[in-house]
């Protein structure tokens, strides 16, 4: 446009010669238009340098009042140009100039001060190579001598009117268009320094750079006033006052302003040759709002870069509209998605370079009131926002806010924040320091999808670093934030399961995180204290904490495909649990609590103590406990413990446990184990029991297989004691896992409930028990092995020492029904009082009657079995048994039997009724005691016993006395005992060479009896 | 009174000669036929052909699968049962077949008990 007037001016320069050659030929011609064309045309060659053609030119007065001018007719300038769409430069139809006819006529001088060009068009053009149609063309005689006129130019006024002017530079790209130029010029022009005032005016305008992206700028009613000077034909300076409406200014296809009308109001000083221009105190309004900018631009003739240097402050502003304004090419898609209004001020400055690859730097301070905040994809609206802040724009680069204030409403939610947001065009990298006052509900959408309730009152202090794309994508896991979240109300539920309460909470946050120490991919670190917690899973139990501290990590929660992976550690005051029926109070509990993922999960816990129920069953307490438990959760699991696989190393001191089946506690001084499925041991670990008291360690195995019905729990455990009351240890463990079907039957007696032995037990024990008691009898020095294996107690040739003997047994119980338990006994008494065996064991009396009339030591060997009812009577009919007893110097008690005995035998009333030896065997069918013969000596008399009672108490005995004399004794009868004397039944018993087929029959039967009860016993 | 004590002895001499006359006069029974299901009361017993029986009696609340083995022998008219014991050994009875046919076995111990079956399907 510079250049453009600038050729202007030498235009008009150039017709101010030629005026002055019309002038001096009209004066040359006396005046007459034929003598004025003719003059014109002859002196035109020496102003012109190119073709021209003048019609006619004649005198004027009314155009150049109040002087007499020349005007020329059809002013036509050919200025051929390669490329040019027309050879003509200029065509008017009046170039009209005044004349002082004085100094014409008496001085030959031509003076110019003004000319007027009317009705015409000015086509000025450049080629590709630099080639114009409008340089040159005019030239002031270097000699003048040969011409009869002298010429001065002095111009005081330049008018144009109704020219169409076509401006077409293809060397530099660009084309611009006037119609209908109105043009006054008034000023002085003196050695090239011009001075006045310009009012341009157009009915239309339109400039365009011929290139790829071309820039089209068009305007119509162009109002141009400009009051100053041109100094040096260079320097222009003045006020200038432009208006043009509907201004249309796109770049390419990207409109960058649409139909605005555009004042200008500048004062302005442009350097034409150097392309620069200061501005000051001007003020530009686009439309409605208005902006004031000073400072200078310059543009660079070389490449054509602008550069800038501006201040600028504009009213305030409704920003959506503004914002409606910005052109995309500058913004781009960036304010699509965001809903921002509001009352705005913006202040700043525009610096730098503006090309094709480059713009200046825009800051502004912006004033934001009563402003409203949404963006597609973000599920917030804020409103009543205030806000103060500051905006680097480098579209070159990025474009920076500092956010000094910002206050805004979210709904109920107060929220305050200060920071920056980075690269807002772009990235929208924001960072932040916010503060609020907030209902966590309704946030939502920015909580896990999981948790279905959260209802909570927040005061947050939170410092946050994210940007745009993390908000609309939901990538929210990437936010960077960390502070302080002081809930109250807080009340949670997570997948529909997972319940958690407090009356208030004092949350630290930080994510991600700085350390990973648990190596779970943390992301966030959440350090909670509260003073109650309360949390419930549904399924599992409810648990209360008072006094909590949970220092926790956790992965990112927000992934939806990610499981919950958590690392923490903990400290409560007290926890109350509750799972099922398993009630459970921890006090000052602290440890560590990972979940490496849904089914790993490793806890650590130490605490002053535990107190546990479960329903009416049991209820445990302990002293200082530590554990370490690790589990690997395996969802096919059979139960709750095959399920968890629990990995655990206990040690806990000063525990009890009491269960219902007990009336005593279980106490456990001290307890060390290590537990797992597969292999547990059971190390240095005391337990009391009601009277009993002993150290239990051990292996005990296939706990996973006893429950996945592969294979028998297995156990070989040392059992050390000093006292054990085994009746009620069998207590205890009486029906232990024995089939559904088993335990349902009804026993005989409905008051009875049978001891059943555990199935898929192999349990082992090796026992070194000082004194036990069984039944009403104290032992001592019990050792051997007891073992319960799959549905059978053995107790394996166990030592017992009693008051009354040393005793060894081996015992057999099964219970495969309630009211069908067997009983199977291998016991052997050495050395024993038969008072004592009989006080002990009063069966004895039943199977050998007459023992009770003996006094003495003897040894009794003594194998039966049985099968009982629920009620454990003997069911007669599954009796089976074999005894034998071998005593020596045996006293004979003197009782009303024995004399009734020696009294039919005629014993001597000085026979000292002492036995040498005895040798008996006996065996048991159902109710019938078959006493095989044997031999008794007192004194002189020799006999031998045998017979068979009943459990009924009927008797059919034989006596055979041998010695004095052969004589049998039948002894029968119940209580009424009928003694009767006839043949001695076994004569030759003792005499092998005289035995028959039944005696030989019966003493081997004895033999057999005796050597297999015998074999049984263990060397002691 | 020598006369009295001659007078015992006689009588017990006679005495033992009928009873050694007894023993003579032992029937004999078809081993073959004592094999198979025997039933008196609430007693049961089962002899099977190779030896071996069980025995179970339902006033006790057992059952057939319950029952306790035996081993068996009858030679002439003599019955063994060797009652197995599952603690190990044996507890023998002996008895005296009184009859022994298709429908009927009658057995009694040394003491007189006696003890009558009826064969069972």
């Amino acid at each position: 446009m510079k250049k453009g007037l600038k050729i202007t001016f030498i235009t008009l320069g150039s017709l101010l010669g030629l005026v002055i050659i019309a002038l001096v030929f009209a004066l040359w011609s006396l005046l007459s238009p034929a003598r004025l064309t003719k003059l014109v045309n002859k002196e035109a060659p020496n102003f012109l340098n190119c073709k021209f053609h003048i019609e006619k030119v004649d005198l004027t007065f009314f155009k150049t009042f109040p002087h007499i001018g020349l005007d020329l007719h059809e002013l036509v300038l050919i200025n051929p140009v390669y490329g040019a769409p027309t050879d003509t430069l200029l065509h008017v139809k009046h170039c009209a100039t005044s004349l002082n006819i004085r100094e014409l006529v008496k001085d030959k001088h031509v003076a110019i001060r003004d000319f007027t060009l009317q009705n015409g068009t000015a086509n000025l053009f450049a080629n590709p190579v630099g080639q114009t149609n409008f340089t040159n063309i005019f030239r002031l005689p270097k000699d003048t001598t040969s011409s009869e006129f002298s010429y001065t130019i002095n111009l005081e006024q330049v008018k144009a009117d109704n020219i169409h002017v076509s401006y077409i530079d293809l060397q530099s790209k660009r084309r611009a268009r006037l119609n209908d130029l109105d043009l006054i010029v008034k000023g002085t022009y003196d050695n090239n320094d011009m001075e006045g005032d310009v009012k341009l005016g157009a009915k239309t305008l339109s400039f365009v750079t011929l290139d790829d992206n071309p820039l089209l700028a068009k305007g119509h009613d162009l109002d141009l006033h400009f009051d100053g000077s041109l100094l040096q034909m260079d320097s222009l300076l003045g006020t200038l006052n432009i208006n043009i409406a509907d201004l249309v200014l796109h770049v390419g296809d990207d409109p960058y302003v649409d139909t605005l009308d555009v004042t200008l109001a500048s004062d302005l000083k442009v350097g034409l040759s150097n392309q620069t221009i200061d501005l000051r105190e001007t003020a530009l309004s686009l439309g409605d709002y208005k902006l004031a900018v000073e400072g200078n631009a310059r543009r660079d003739t070389a490449t054509g870069d602008l550069s800038m240097n501006l201040n600028y402050r504009t009213e305030t502003w409704p920003l959506q509209e503004v914002l409606d304004l910005l052109p995309r090419a500058l913004v781009g898609s960036a304010l699509d998605s965001l809903h921002i209004d509001g009352r705005a001020g913006l202040a700043g400055t525009v610096m730098g370079h503006y090309n094709e690859l480059q713009s200046p730097f825009i800051t502004s301070d912006i004033t934001l009131d009563d402003g409203t905040f949404s963006m597609e994809g973000f599920p917030l609206v804020f409103d009543r926002i205030h806000t103060l802040c500051h905006v680097d724009m480098d579209l070159n680069n990025e474009t920076n806010v500092t956010i000094k204030e910002l206050d805004a409403y979210n709904g109920r939610n107060h929220i305050t924040a200060q920071g920056t947001v980075k690269d807002l065009l772009g990235k929208m990298l924001c960072d932040l320091a916010i503060n609020g006052d907030l209902h966590v509900q309704d946030y939502k959408d920015f909580l896990p999808s999981k948790l279905t309730r959260c209802n909570a009152r927040a005061k947050a202090d939170i410092k946050t670093v994210f940007d745009h794309n993390q908000i609309t994508s939901g990538a929210y896991s990437k936010i960077n934030a960390t502070g302080t979240l002081l809930f109250s109300d807080v009340d949670v539920l997570y997948d529909d399961s997972l319940a958690l309460k407090s009356p208030s909470m004092d949350v630290a946050i930080e994510f991600p995180v700085k350390e990973q120490p648990y190596k779970i991919g943390e992301w966030a670190h959440i350090h909670l204290k509260a003073p109650h917690l309360s949390g419930s899973k549904v399924d599992v139990g409810n648990l209360e904490a008072s006094t909590a501290d949970i220092d926790a990590y956790v992965n990112n929660l927000l992934d939806s495909t990610l499981a919950l992976k958590l690392g923490t550690h903990y400290q409560f005051q007290t926890v109350n649990g509750q799972m099922d029926t398993l009630l459970a109070t921890m006090q000052n509990s602290t440890g560590t609590f990972v979940m490496r993922d849904n089914n790993k999960l490793s806890l650590q816990y130490a605490g002053d103590g535990i107190a546990a129920t479960v329903g009416k069953t049991v209820a445990a307490r302990t002293g200082k406990i530590s554990f370490t438990a690790n589990s690997h959760y395996n969802e096919h699991g059979k139960n709750m413990l095959m399920r968890w696989n629990p990995d655990v190393k206990l040690k806990l001191a000063q525990g009890n446990a009491s269960f219902q089946k007990l009336e005593k506690p279980l106490e456990i001084p001290s307890l060390d184990i290590d537990f797992t499925l597969k292999r547990s041991n059971i190390k240095n670990s005391r337990i009391k029991i009601g009277n009993s008291e002993c150290n239990l360690s051990g292996e005990i195995t296939n706990i996973d297989k006893y429950y996945e019905n592969r294979g028998l729990l297995t156990a070989n455990l040392d059992l050390t004691s000093d006292y054990l009351d085994l009746n009620q240890i069998m207590d205890l463990i009486s029906g232990l896992n024995a089939p559904d079907s088993l335990l349902a039957e009804k026993p005989e007696n409905s008051e009875s409930d049978p001891f059943m032995v555990p199935y898929g037990i192999n349990l082992h024990v090796k026992t070194t028990i000082k004194k036990a008691l069984f039944e009403e009898a104290e032992i001592r020095n019990v050792g051997g092995y007891i073992s319960i294996k799959d549905g059978q107690l053995v107790l394996d040739q166990m030592g017992l020492t009693s008051d009354a003997a040393r005793m060894q047994l081996t015992a057999l119980y099964k219970s495969p029904r309630k009211n069908h338990l067997f009983l199977g006994l291998d016991f052997h008494l050495l050395d024993i009082k038969i008072d004592k065996l009989i006080a002990m064991i009063p069966e004895v009396d039943t199977i050998l009657p007459m023992l009770k009339s003996f006094a003495g030591n003897a040894e009794f060997h003594f194998a039966v079995e049985t099968y009982l009812k629920s009620n454990y009577d003997l069911k007669y009919s599954t009796l089976r048994g074999a005894a034998a007893i071998n005593g020596h110097n045996l006293v004979v008690l003197d009782n009303e039997t024995y004399q009734n005995i020696s009294k039919k035998l005629r014993f001597n009333k000085k026979t000292e009724n002492r036995i040498d030896s005895l040798s008996a065997e006996a065996t048991i069918f159902k109710n019938e005691i078959d006493v095989y013969p044997f031999a008794v000596s007192i004194d002189k008399y020799q006999a031998i016993l045998s017979g068979r009672h009943n459990l009924d108490m009927t008797y059919n005995y034989n006596i055979s006395l041998l010695k004095p004399i052969r004589l049998g004794l039948d002894i029968i009868g119940t209580d009424k005992l009928k003694f009767k004397v006839g043949k001695a039944k076994y004569a030759d018993f003792y005499k092998p060479e005289r035995q028959n087929v039944v005696e030989k029959n019966v003493m081997q039967l004895k033999q057999q009896i005796n050597q297999a009860l015998r074999s049984n016993v263990r060397e002691q | 009174m020598k006369k009295r004590k001659l007078i015992i002895l006689l009588v017990i001499t006679i005495a033992l000669c009928f009873d050694g006359c007894n023993l003579f006069n032992k029937k004999k029974f078809d081993v073959n036929m004592l094999p198979g299901y025997w039933q008196s009361g609430t007693l049961h017993e089962y002899y099977n052909a190779n030896g071996t029986g069980y025995t179970w009696d339902t006033a006790d609340d057992v059952t057939e699968e319950e029952a306790q083995p035996f081993n068996w022998t009858l030679d002439e008219a003599t019955l063994t049962q060797n009652h197995l014991m599952e603690m190990g050994g044996i507890v023998p009875k002996t008895y005296t077949l009184k009859t022994l046919n298709t429908t009927t076995l009658v057995y009694q111990d040394d003491y007189g008990k006696s003890y009558t079956f009826t064969k069972q399907p």
